[in-house]
């Protein structure tokens, strides 16, 4: 430690103000304004701390595995984007270390190295190159700040006042003062303006752009409309992206329907869902459960796990479900026709579905047996060759779906044209091929034209293993569409689509497709093991983790002990090169004096050391000894240095003197004898 | 993707220079983090970071806009000398007149950068530095830096101007570092006012041309180290200049016509009776070649500065004595000059030594025949190399079977590559980069 002449500390304690204000607005006082005291303390302190450049690398690696056990910990207990989120509202914990060891430094500086990799070792003889980080970690803590998103103004007013005092540091000398308050104060009333102005141009921007988007972009499911493919001309093309996955829990064979949304009413080749407005469902006994029918529930049958694009969504279910269980969500929402939407959760969800004897569908009404008038005579004479209106319900369904497989293909092509013919009445008539909007839309119209009430409903067809346990995974590409149909008192599923569509669109799959699924898998792996974690259970893993990043510390900080014999005696020639001399033997024969005569005062020299010792002995010096200093002299600081004879002789001189030589008198007898070149040593230093 | 890379990061270059001209360096500072708070703020539903960009960004355009409104007339001089060394402060004083009406106070003066962007050719054909992540090197990151550095010719920070009143004038005492060797051009000097908050620059530029010649580094070295003989000289005692040998009596002849009256020697005369002149001794000197390797100094910059200024260290060193020294090296021909014994003084020889520029044309050969048509009248060689490869150790065999002593310098990227053996029948120095000054210390 060195003690400081004057006391030069920052008389505004502005990283302390900083480092409270970032635990205010983080929820987070009990650690912000310790840290914050223990900071400006470190600046006040009367004493600084001599670092070397390898002690603040050695810190910046302590930040470095702070921060990355940090990351470690945050992304394995919380969900990923309160994690992300919260690590960057954490930043300055662990880049504290090294703001504190630049405070309790005397070079008031982090060596370059702590910024740039490159420039991690010095090279000898290389000046220290100091870059001064409080800025930058002020500037972080009031980034960091803003994250916590406190919308009340305290957090502009506490930016300002900690960036006026920074400010009043850096303004112009001769400037007045009141020049400075005025420009400030008008800065402070502009950017007040102009942050609400922000927050209007932002809500504008949103209102603009969200009609566009959903009108022409958006592929998400829009509960109460769904725009078919109808009548369009080209080749439909959806993504190979996992959308969610889902794992059967019952011994249960066949693909799985899961149905996201349903519709009543088919316009122009849309699907609307009329009065289809959402109401709470209610939440059951065990957090996370909600029951969607007061049915006979059966046991658990399915897991889904699903992400979110945004905080709520509609979600994929089979039709019969009855309830949900481990569903984190603030709210679940349900229309009349079955669809259920989830509000208020994370990105991710990974929930349990119980199905019932029946699913939630609200009662059949006269909609659902609404032909457009444009459509009727088709289906009516199609409804009519078929008999549909003379056998029952389930025989009726069945010859539907006997129909479109006997007599029509899937294709992705989409063949519109100009006959005069509705797109439906060209695919039933001309054709006979085409997507599953198409089967879905045919069949619904021609049950409906057969008296049997009948819907639209979109989703997903859950078919392909995961390759991970009995997981399958759904993806973009396997979204369907079908007819849900009231037979004997309940609705069920009647996909008519034939069965080889699932098939057709694998071939469109692309080269890359199967590098991403691994990918995919390795991230759906994690994200099970995190969300079947319990917090005792996590203790096994967080201690891995510290122990690694121990392991890892310790291999940064003593790894130079590792380094082969050779790497080391270059080191040593180069520090040898850096001092010439500083291997002299004859410091160990200063190092015998000072044991018996008492310490060298500092900036003393060897020879005015040794005069000062000679008179507290009280006899002369011994003449190897003042030879050992010549030699030694001229090792040290002679630009041509010793020859090999003299540095051997310096050494044997040494070790003479020391006692070490074999028939050497003893090392206390060198005293005591006079020399010609003792007085021209003793009589000048170099 | 280096294409790409060049035109973002000379983008970004240009935005640099053209924020600097404008802002402190708080300013700057500040503008960065405008930047980073408006990429953090961009939705104003998750962060308040959008809060302290709207702030920022008012600060710096009420600071930009003060600056704007910065009126004034000054006549500027420059009081300099005209050699700088590269890397070493050169103080000069700037002489500032206020031509306006006004007192002019709180004033800062610098020199104005006038720096282009590192052009294409020379980003695409720099070569790749080491040091850095992978991906930076592959981008050019640390080449665009370099070149940018010295394009940029040197630093300064501006100096404050004492208050001045109307038609009084100041000597500003300023120093700037030149980065790089060679001529060193100054356009224009910049007043500048900063504005109440100290972000922001008002500037009047004022004209003010001048040259500075920036020599290379050098490095204490007593004298050449080589064991050197003494070989006549063809120039005769003309080309030395003021001492040397051309008074030594070495014997009688017979009188040539064209003899010097005052040669003859009289008493001979007077024995002979015929004329009889006393023959003095032919010019003999130290001549010492200082070879400097130009070759494949394009690929490595700093290498190469290095080897400059080990061997400007020996050229001031050796032309200070008795001796006369050969500087060669071959830039767009081969060079050779001769300094010494009023030839010509050390600083000519550092002013070559700042203009030499790596050979990328001609090859090594050229270097070697010119070092060898000049061998007969060297008393020793000293080498600096950039490299050891065979050409250059099948060079150091021919000039060591001549006998002339030589003495070789390889400057090195760093202490564990190019290592050059030890058995070799003269003295080969390894000098790795960054640590010429121990290395030549210990010679």
């Amino acid at each position: 430690m060195q003690r400081l002449k004057s006391f030069s500390a920052q008389s505004i304690p502005i990283l302390g103000t900083g480092l409270a204000f970032w635990g205010y607005e983080g929820g987070l006082v009990w650690l912000g304004v310790p840290l914050a005291f223990l900071l400006e303390a470190a600046l006040r302190l009367p004493r600084r701390a001599e670092f070397s450049n390898r002690d603040f690398i050695r810190i910046s690696d302590l930040c470095a595995v702070l921060l990355v056990g940090m990351v470690a910990l945050l992304v394995v207990t919380l969900p990923m984007r309160e994690a992300a989120l919260t690590i960057f509202q954490l930043l300055p914990l662990p880049l504290y270390p090294l703001m504190l060891a630049q405070a309790v430094s005397v070079q008031g500086k982090v060596p370059m190295g702590t910024v740039v990799w490159s420039a991690r070792n010095l090279k000898p003889g290389e000046a220290f190159r100091g870059v001064d980080i409080t800025y930058p970690f002020l500037a972080l803590c009031l980034l960091c700040g803003s994250l916590s998103n406190h919308r009340e103004g305290g957090y502009y007013l506490g930016f300002a006042a900690v960036g006026a005092i920074a400010l009043w540091r850096f303004r112009a000398r001769e400037a007045a003062r009141f020049a400075w308050a005025g420009m400030f104060l008008a800065a402070l009333l502009a950017g007040f303006m102009g942050y609400r102005c922000l927050e209007d141009l932002q809500a504008w921007l949103e209102r603009v752009t969200a009609d566009w988007y959903y009108e022409y972009l958006s592929r998400d499911t829009d509960p109460f409309k769904a725009i078919t493919a109808i009548g369009e001309i080209g080749e439909l093309h959806l993504s190979n992206r996992p959308v969610l996955r889902v794992q059967p829990l019952s011994k249960r064979l066949g693909p799985l329907l899961l149905r996201q949304a349903t519709y009543d009413t088919f316009h122009s080749g849309s699907w609307v869902a009329t009065q289809a407005g959402f109401a709470e469902v209610e939440a059951g006994s065990a957090p996370g459960s909600w029951v969607l029918s007061p049915v006979a529930e059966g046991p658990l049958s399915l897991r889904v796990l699903l992400g979110l694009r945004k905080d709520r969504g509609l979600l994929p279910l089979p039709g019969d479900s009855s309830s949900l269980s481990d569903l984190q969500a603030g709210k679940v929402k349900e229309n009349r026709l079955g669809t259920v939407m989830a509000e208020e959760a994370p990105g991710l969800l990974c929930f349990f579905v119980r199905q019932g004897a029946r699913g939630s569908d609200g009662p059949p009404t006269p909609t659902d047996l609404i032909v457009p008038e444009n459509e009727e005579q088709t289906f009516s004479a199609l409804a009519d060759d078929l008999g549909l209106s003379r056998v029952p319900e389930t025989e009726a369904v069945r010859r539907v779906k006997d129909y479109f497989t006997k007599n029509f293909s899937y294709s992705l092509k989409l063949s519109g044209g100009n006959d005069g013919n509705t797109p439906l009445a060209r695919f039933l008539l001309a054709s006979r091929q085409g997507h599953c909007e198409l089967f879905a839309t045919a069949t619904v119209l021609l049950l409906r034209e057969a008296g049997i009430h009948a819907r639209y409903a979109t989703g997903y067809l859950a078919s392909e293993p995961s390759g991970v346990k009995n997981w399958l995974v759904v993806r973009e590409r396997h979204s369907h569409a079908w007819a849900r149909v009231f037979v004997n008192g309940s609705w069920t599923d009647a996909d008519t689509t034939p069965p080889g569509w699932v098939a057709e669109e694998d071939e469109g799959v692309g080269v890359f497709a199967q590098a991403r699924d691994i990918l995919s898998r390795f991230w759906f792996r994690f994200t099970l093991f995190r969300s079947g974690l319990r917090t005792e259970e996590l203790f096994p893993y967080a201690a891995g983790v510290v122990l690694l990043l121990a392991g890892f510390l310790f291999f940064r900080i003593f790894r130079r002990r590792w380094v082969p014999e050779k790497r080391t005696r270059r080191e040593d020639a180069g520090d040898c090169a850096a001092r010439p001399g500083i291997d002299s033997e004859f410091f160990r024969v200063l190092a015998r004096w000072q044991e018996e005569q008492g310490p060298r005062s500092a900036g003393e020299t060897p020879a005015g050391y040794l005069r000062r010792a000679e008179k507290q002995a009280g006899r002369p010096l011994d003449e190897r000894l003042l030879a050992a200093l010549q030699l030694h002299y001229r090792y040290r600081f002679d630009p041509r240095g010793l020859d090999s004879a003299s540095r051997a002789r310096l050494s044997r001189l040494v070790a003479e003197i020391l006692g070490e030589a074999p028939g050497n008198s003893g090392g206390d007898d060198f005293r005591g004898r006079e020399s010609e070149p003792q007085e021209r040593i003793l009589q000048k230093d170099p | 993707m280096k294409r790409v890379s060049y035109l973002i990061l000379s983008a970004f270059y240009r935005l640099y220079l053209s924020a600097g001209r404008r802002l402190s360096t708080p300013g700057l500072f500040l503008a960065v983090l405008l930047a980073v708070f408006a990429l953090a703020g961009s939705d104003t539903r998750r962060t308040a970071a959008f809060q302290a960009f709207s702030f920022l960004f008012f600060l710096l355009a009420f600071s930009i806009c003060f600056s704007i409104f910065f009126r004034g007339r000054f006549s500027i001089s420059r009081r300099m000398g005209r050699t700088a060394v590269v890397g070493e402060p050169f103080p000069y004083d700037i002489v500032v007149e206020n031509g306006s009406g006004r007192r002019a106070k709180g004033l800062l003066v610098r020199e104005r950068y006038a720096a282009p962007a590192p052009s294409r050719e020379s980003f695409f054909s720099a070569p790749s530095p080491r040091g850095g992540s992978f991906l930076s090197r592959r981008l050019g990151f640390y080449s665009f830096y370099a070149l940018a550095a010295a394009g940029l010719g040197f630093r300064q920070k501006p100096e404050p101007v004492p208050e001045l009143a109307p038609g009084a004038s100041a000597a500003v005492r300023s120093s700037l570092v030149p980065v790089r060797r060679g001529r060193l051009r100054l356009s224009s000097i910049s007043v500048l006012r900063p504005d109440p908050l100290g972000l922001a620059y008002g500037a009047r530029h004022v004209e003010a041309p001048a040259d500075v010649l920036v020599l290379p580094k050098t490095y204490p070295v007593k004298s050449l180290p080589l064991a050197g003989r003494r070989r006549h000289q063809a120039g005769g005692v003309a080309l030395a200049g003021s001492v040397g040998d051309s008074q030594e009596f070495c014997g009688l002849r017979d009188y040539r016509p064209g003899d010097p009256l005052r040669h003859i020697h009289w008493r001979s005369f007077a024995k002979t009776g015929k004329p009889v002149v006393k023959e003095f001794c032919e010019e003999f000197f130290v001549r010492h070649a200082l070879v400097l390797d130009t070759f494949g100094g394009d690929r490595s910059p700093a290498l190469f500065e290095e080897a400059v200024s080990v061997a400007a260290s020996f050229a001031r060193a050796g032309v200070s004595g008795e001796s006369l020294l050969d500087l060669m090296f071959v830039g767009t021909e081969a060079f050779r000059f001769t300094f010494g014994r009023g030839l010509g003084a050390a600083e000519q020889a550092l002013s070559v030594l700042a203009c030499v520029s790596p050979c990328r044309e001609r090859p090594f050969s050229d270097l070697r025949s010119t070092v060898m048509a000049a061998l007969p009248v060297l008393s020793g060689v000293l080498l600096v190399l950039l490299s050891w490869d065979d050409e250059r150790r099948s060079f150091c065999r021919a000039l060591a079977a001549k006998g002339v002593p030589i003495l070789v310098l390889v400057v090195t990227p760093d202490s564990q590559e190019n290592a050059p053996e030890e058995s070799t029948p003269y003295r080969v120095v390894r000098i790795p980069v960054g640590q010429a000054r121990q290395a030549l210390a210990s010679l």
